[in-house]
Order: C-alpha cells, then structure tokens, then sequence
C-alpha cells in the first residue's frame, strides 16, 4: 500500500527475467511553501540483492536529511518477498515549478529510469493544499512545517544592497509558537557561491524573546550569524541555513474519558524535524570606477597601516626585520601587501604573513601582519620609504588611501666580512676559514710586453720553422730523387764525374798489377764515359768521331780538343799493342788521363 | 762587407742591452714592492707593482702578487680582478687557486651557479692544465715530431723503420688534434675579455643601457661576470645563474 500522495512510477522492466525489479519512486506531497521540506523515497521490491541507490539528482533542491532505510522480509504461503525503502528529506532552494530529476539504477547489468518529479514550491505564509491522510506510510517525514508544528527560520540580513566586498551581516532566528522545541543542532550552512562567509560565534543557550508575527505571537531565538562578502557584482542569491529540530509532538488520543489524563507531557514523543530558512536575494554592487586608484586590489572596509623596524643603525650585510601591520574591518582575507618600493641597494626576502580574524564584535575585523627580511648590502643611509594601502571604504562610497612610517637607516661597514657570511660557505669555503692567504711569488722569472700575441714567442718560430724547413726539404729531396730515378741520362750525367774517377782508380790499380790491358781500358772508358754521361749518352760505341763532335759543340777550345783527341789516338793505339806499353808509359798515360778530365771538367 | 757586419752586430748587443736593463728594472722594482709588501706596507707595494704594469709589462706572479696587496687592503674586487688575472697566467698554481678562492668568500654575493655535470668540470679541468702557449708549444712540438716522422717514412727503407715512423706520425697526430680544442678554449680565455670582475662596491643592473630604466637586481664588489655586449659606456652583463643586465662599465674591471 502506498500513500495517497504516492506518485508511483513503476520502473520499466524489460523483457521476462528470473528476477523482475519493481522500483517506485515518490515524494510526500507535491506542493509546499519554500519553508517547508519532502521526502523523495524509493522503493525496490523483487529481490534480496539489493542495488545501491543514487541520492536525488536535482539543483532545485538540498538534501537536509537522509538517506534513511527500511527493508523488510514477508514469507506467504511458502514465497519470499523483501523489499527496501531508501529515503531522503529535501529542501527547495527556491519558488516555482520545480523538477526532481530521475534516477538511474544499475541491476544485473540492466538500468531501471524513473520518469522527473514535478514539485510546486510557494511563497512562505501561501496556503497548501491539505495534506492527505498518511496511512501506512513507511518513512514518517521528519519535515518542517510551520503550519504544522508552528516552527519556522527566519533570515534577517542588515542589507540587501551592498558594494562588491562589503560586509552582509545575516542573523537566523527560529521562530516557534509553543515551547515544542527541545534540542536544535546545525544542520547545513548555506553554501554561499559568490560569497566568502564568516562564522560569529554563537550562544549554546540563545536569547528567547517574544515577538508577534502576522498577529501570532512567537517565541523568537537568535539562532546564528553569519558574515557575507560578496566575491562577485550582480543579483546574487544567499541558500538557506538548515538546522535540526527536536520537536515535541503530542500523540494521537480518542475522545475517551481518559484523554484528560493522557493530555500531558509524559505521554508526548518527540521527532526531529529539519528546518530551512528562507534564501536571500542581495544586489551586489560594483566598486565605482572613479577614482579608483591604480595600485587598489580589492580591499573593502576601514584599515589602518603601520610599519615597526627592529633598528635604525645596523651594519652592512646585517639582516634587519622590517613589519607592517594592517588592522580593520572589511573583507580581511582580501588583503594583500602592495608590493614594497624598496632601494635596490637592500636585500628583500620573502615574507612572513600571519592573519587573525576577529568575529567577536558586531562586524568582522581582523589584523594582518606581514615581516619581511632585509639585507642592506650598501654602507651609508637607506631610505625605507612610506608603504601605503588603498581601499575602499563603503561607509564613505569611497576609496581612501593609508600611509606608513617611512625609515632611514645608517648603515655601517662590516669589519669580518668573512665571519659574517660563515654560513653560506661550502665546506671546501669552511675549511679554508681559520687560513690565511698565501704568500707573494718573489721571482718574476720572465717579463712579457702587455697583450703580447704568441707569435712573439722564439719557441714558436723556431719549432714551427724546424718543421716547414725538414718538410720541405724532405719533399724536396723525395721529388728530386724521384726525378733522378726516372731520368737516366741525369743520372749518367750528376755520376759522370764520379764514376771517371772509379775509372782512374781501378787503372792505377792496373798499372800497379801491371795488368797493362786493363788498364788502357779503365783509361779510355774513363775519359770517354765521362764525355758520354756529361751529354746524356750511353759510354758504350762512342768513338772518337762522337768524342770530337761533342766536344765541338760544347765550345771546347781547341787546344783542348787536340789534347782530348791525341790522348784517345794515342790510347786506342795502345789498346792494340798493350804489352809494348811498360809501367812508366802507363803511369804518363794515366797522369795525362787525369790532366785532361780536370780540363774537361770544367768546361762540360 | 766587414763594416755592416759590424754595424749589425754594435745594433744587436744595444737592442740586447736595451732589453736586458728593462729587464733588470723591472725585476729591480718587483723585488722592491715584494719587499714593501712583505714589511705591510701594502698601500707603496700597490703603486710599484702597478707601475710595472703601466710601463706596458706583464706575467704571472706580477699580478697574483698584485692581488695579494688588494686583498691585505681589503679591496677584494681588484683582488679578485688580479687573481683572475694570474690564473690565465699560472693556470695550475695551486697559491692562486686558494687566494682567488679566500678572495671569493668575501665577496657578499653568493650566487650559486647552476651544477655542472662532472664530465664538463674534468674537462674544465683539463683545460686549464696548461696556457694557450703551454697548449700551442706542446702542439709545435707535436707538429715538428710529425713531420720528422713524415720525412723518416719516405726515406727510410726498411720495412721495421717505417711502420716505427707510421705509429710516430699517428701518434703525434692524435696528440696535436686532442690539443686543438683546449688549446682554443684557453686562447679565448686569455685574449677574449668575456670575463669582468664588479670593482665597485656595488652596481646596480638596469633592464636597459639607460639610467632610467628598470633596476633588476644589484649586484656587488667581487662577482664575476660574463660580459655580453657593449652600447655606450654600459655593458651587458651575465651572472652565473643567467641574471642578465646593463651595468655602467666603469663599474667593472675585464679579466
């Protein structure tokens, strides 16, 4: 059995299968006021295995409780049955037509769709259809109904037309007719998109007033506050807080006589109802556009700068602490340091930033600190100029511009310089710490003019040249015997002389042994072969004629010549009587052989 | 014929006594600023040492001993400047070494270069084994043993004697090829100035060679620097860490 409000929507099961799903998907009621909340259910029967269950897709509503399950088993005549209830309690996040999109369930490979749920959201205070009788409903709805129980939230912001940045300040105060409420807990702050939001602290027991709402009196607690900074311009929309009620409800009694007695607290129960205030629409303002200033990066509130430096008189190379504090109200965690405008001549290090909100007061305020480092690597005075911070003060519609303190420090010269920096040596650098340099070099050894060039150097020309001069000489010499190897007349000719004189010597030998034939012959092959090799050609068959010839047109002079001839007329002559000749004739032919070489020799 | 011989060699023994009475100057004034420096009197050992310099001569200890005066006067740029100097000179002197490097810890800008990979620091290394002259005297060397060995390999007729010649010939090859290429690293470090030293006690590093450009970061007394271009009386520098910017280049002293 199902509720009357049941929108049943039995899932399309495909096909003939051993186990056939039926999933029902419902809510409790399909027309509520913005205040109040339903409850989504889905039902599975048809199997003991059961799916998971998707939690209702949907951006018009907030899940504020759930999911909550029930399963039961039903044994009937032999059959086993089981079924599961999977519920959730939404809350619509605006009015209007709204839609709760399907559901997709994945079973044994299939997927079972529901079909969309249309949901009519009203206005807070609209009225509601009655509710239908419950039944058997099996998930009683934990919901908040102001008409039902008398309970409803109520979101009261200081404005609702603010600057980009400015502060809403939105306090949520439950409202309740009877003293019903037992316990409340937070359930769901808003999610604020567009917002940076800040918690106030609130009270344990909060302060009960009374106030008449629509000529009903309420009992009215001062639940909660938050702070809101808009992040962006435009129409933008705060979600609602949703908190947990622990709502006294009577129980449900029959005119009896007893009802008197039963009318009491010891027979009431208590549910937990969720509870939803009303979403928040605020128009969010542009910063104005004039007179912004350049170096303005999106601080609003009222702020005060100030700047502390550790000394005024340090030492070179020193680090000095150099703080600037910016305390106020606005949106705190907006501030950002402008970058310093310090001198090259310091060191600036990465800073340290601390931030400390305040959400005590009426507004949130806080304090930002930022410590920088400085290293002044220079000696003499430095000027730390003013630091100034620009903001826009919505007070005033407009931007104000607050300055530091500025500095000059004196800068002293360091005196160890290498102490001072120990700490970023290496350790070759520490060990060479407690040392000293070493000492000068006494002997110059050599003097080289300024940017003398290596060509300067004797070494380089001497070696240099050695080689060019072996180089050429031994191609020289390889190029040249080349050409006597191949040139057998030049050949005959640069060993002419040479060989005449072999010639002469193997004669005297002869004449020695007085081997006279032999001798004559060396003789004439002496004299003859030198004037062959002197003119290129070859000893043997050359006869006096050639020998005359050759002469002549060499220039020989004459007297020369007829020496030349007669010696070779006298020779030849010899030759063919060679043992009339004795030892004396032979040494005369030989000197004269000697005498007329020498002559030769100097003009062929 | 026997008065030019004369008149040659009377010019030859003047140039040769010309050179030789420099040469005995000069060592007469390093000796005496040696001795200035050896007596604490740094400040006079400064000025003679400099005025061997400004009469046009230069060598090895001249200028380390130079930086040794700078850095007893604490002027730790020029002695960085001169130690530099030195080491172009005396590249495998261990004293320069460890000056320059006491030089350097106390110069206030400790900029950590990038790691080097081990290979590029051996041969770093390596390089610096010798001088340009060291490299090109030990490569005419070679060249002179190759060429010998040339001409032994036509001339020679056994066949043990030309494969001896063969080997020889590879081997001083490979040799004065292996030389070329540190050989042309050390001739740009010594007769290219890409290399400063910041003499001031601090510059400041413009975005542009103007005054009135952007200031990018300051640097200080003792760095080295890597000079990139020139554009009327400023520099474009470079520091290890690849910082780039205009310096006026009084500021700077050229390794």
């Amino acid at each position: 059995m199902v509720c009357g409000l049941l929108f049943g929507w039995c899932l399309l099961v495909s096909g003939v299968f051993a186990e056939e799903l039926q999933i029902s998907v419902y809510v409790n009621k399909t027309t509520i006021t913005i205040n109040e909340t339903i409850t989504y259910t889905v039902e599975i029967e048809g199997t003991t295995d059961f799916p998971d269950v998707p939690p209702p897709p949907s951006d018009n509503f907030i899940v504020v409780a759930g999911p909550s399950r029930s399963s039961s088993i039903q044994v009937i005549n032999g059959e086993v049955s089981s079924a599961l209830k999977v519920s959730w309690h939404l809350s619509p996040t605006r009015t209007g037509e709204l839609v709760i999109d399907p559901i997709e369930i994945k079973y044994q490979s299939k997927t079972y769709r529901s079909t969309p749920i249309k949901i009519t959201v009203l206005k807070s205070g609209s009225p509601t259809p009655p509710k239908s009788p419950t039944g058997n409903q099996s998930s009683p709805a934990p919901v908040s109904e102001e008409d039902d129980v008398g309970i409803f939230l109520k979101a009261v912001p200081i404005k609702t037309e603010v600057y980009k940045g400015e502060e809403i300040t939105v306090t949520y105060y439950l409202y309740y007719r009877e003293n019903n409420v037992r316990t409340f807990s937070l359930k769901k702050l808003p999610d604020a998109e567009g917002f940076w939001m800040e918690n106030y602290p609130s009270s344990t027991k909060p302060k009960i007033t009374r106030e008449i709402v629509d000529g009903v009196s309420y009992y009215k607690a001062q639940l909660q506050r938050l702070a809101f900074f808009p992040t962006k311009s435009g129409n933008l929309s705060l979600d609602p807080l949703i908190i947990n009620c622990e709502v006294i409800v009577p129980r449900q009694r029959s005119e009896s006589i007893f009802d008197d007695f039963f009318s009491n607290s010891f027979f009431e129960s208590t549910v937990i109802r969720a509870i939803a205030s009303q979403p928040i629409e605020v128009n969010v303002k542009p910063l104005p556009e004039q007179g912004k200033p350049a170096e303005f990066s999106g601080i609003v509130g009222n702020y005060s700068i100030t700047a502390t430096l550790d000394t005024l008189v340090t030492t070179q190379g020193q680090a000095l602490t150099l703080e600037y504090q910016i305390q106020g109200d606005g949106n705190i965690n907006a501030i950002a340091m402008p970058p310093l405008q310090l001198p090259s001549t310091l060191e600036v290090f990465e800073p340290k930033s601390s931030k400390t909100v305040d959400n005590t007061g009426n507004r949130i305020s806080g304090i930002v600190n930022y410590e920088y480092v400085i290293i002044p690597r220079v000696t003499g005075v430095i000027n730390i100029p003013a630091q100034s911070l620009c903001y826009f003060d919505p007070a005033q519609e407009k931007y104000v511009r607050r300055t530091s303190r500025s500095f000059m420090v004196q800068v002293q010269p360091q005196s160890r310089r290498i102490d001072a920096q120990a700490e970023r040596l290496g350790k070759q650098e520490i060990d060479l710490l407690d040392s000293d340099i070493r000492f000068i070099h006494r002997q110059a050894n050599r003097w080289f003019p300024i940017a003398r060039p290596v060509t300067a150097e004797w070494w380089f020309w001497l070696i240099n040249s050695l080689s060019l001069v072996i180089l050429g000489v031994g191609l020289f010499v390889r190029y040249a015997s080349g050409t006597l190897i191949r040139n057998n007349s030049y050949i005959r000719k640069r060993s002419a002389w040479s060989r005449a004189q072999n010639n002469l010597k193997a004669a005297e030998r002869a004449v020695k042994e007085q081997k006279s034939e032999q001798a004559l012959f060396r003789l004439d092959y002496a004299l003859t072969g030198f004037v062959a090799s002197r003119y290129g050609q070859s000893s043997s068959g050359l006869g006096l004629q050639q020998v005359q010839e050759s002469l002549t047109e060499a220039g020989v002079n004459e007297k020369l010549l007829i020496r030349t001839l007669g010696f070779l007329d006298r020779l030849g002559v010899a030759r063919f009587s060679p043992d009339t000749m004795d030892t004396d004739e032979l040494k005369a032919m030989l000197i004269e052989c000697r005498r007329v070489l020498d002559q030769l020799s100097k003009v062929i | 014929m026997r008065l030019k011989t004369l008149i040659w060699i009377i010019f030859m023994m003047g140039l040769l006594n010309t050179v030789v009475s420099q040469s005995t100057d000069l060592d007469y004034l390093f000796e005496q600023a040696n001795q200035l420096y050896a007596n604490h009197q740094y400040s006079d050992a400064a000025e003679i040492y400099q005025s061997i310099l400004n009469r046009g001569f230069e060598n090895g200890p001249l200028y380390y001993n130079l930086g040794n005066v700078y850095y007893r006067l604490e002027k730790i740029g020029l002695a960085v400047l001169y130690y530099e100097k030195a080491l172009k000179w005396m590249p495998n002197q261990n004293d320069v070494r460890t000056n320059l490097q006491l030089a350097n810890m106390m110069t206030q800008d400790k900029i950590d270069a990038p790691p080097v990979f081990f290979l590029f620091r051996w041969h770093a290394s390596f390089i610096g084994l010798n001088s340009f002259r060291g490299w090109l005297f030990w490569m005419s060397l070679a060249g002179l043993v190759v060429v010998l060995s040339l001409v032994l390999r036509i001339f020679i007729n056994p066949r043990w004697g030309k494969v001896i010649a063969n080997t020889v010939f590879s081997l001083s090859l490979t040799f004065i090829l292996f030389c070329a290429e540190p050989a042309w690293q050390r001739y740009r470090t010594e007769y290219h100035h890409d290399y400063g030293i910041i003499l001031a006690e601090s510059a400041v590093s413009h975005a542009a060679p103007q005054q009135q450009s952007t200031e990018l970061f300051t640097i200080h007394e003792g760095t080295k620097i890597r000079v990139l271009n020139e554009d009327s009386g400023w520099i474009e520098i470079e520091l290890i860490d690849g910082k780039r910017g205009w310096i006026p280049e009084e500021t700077i002293g050229l390794i």
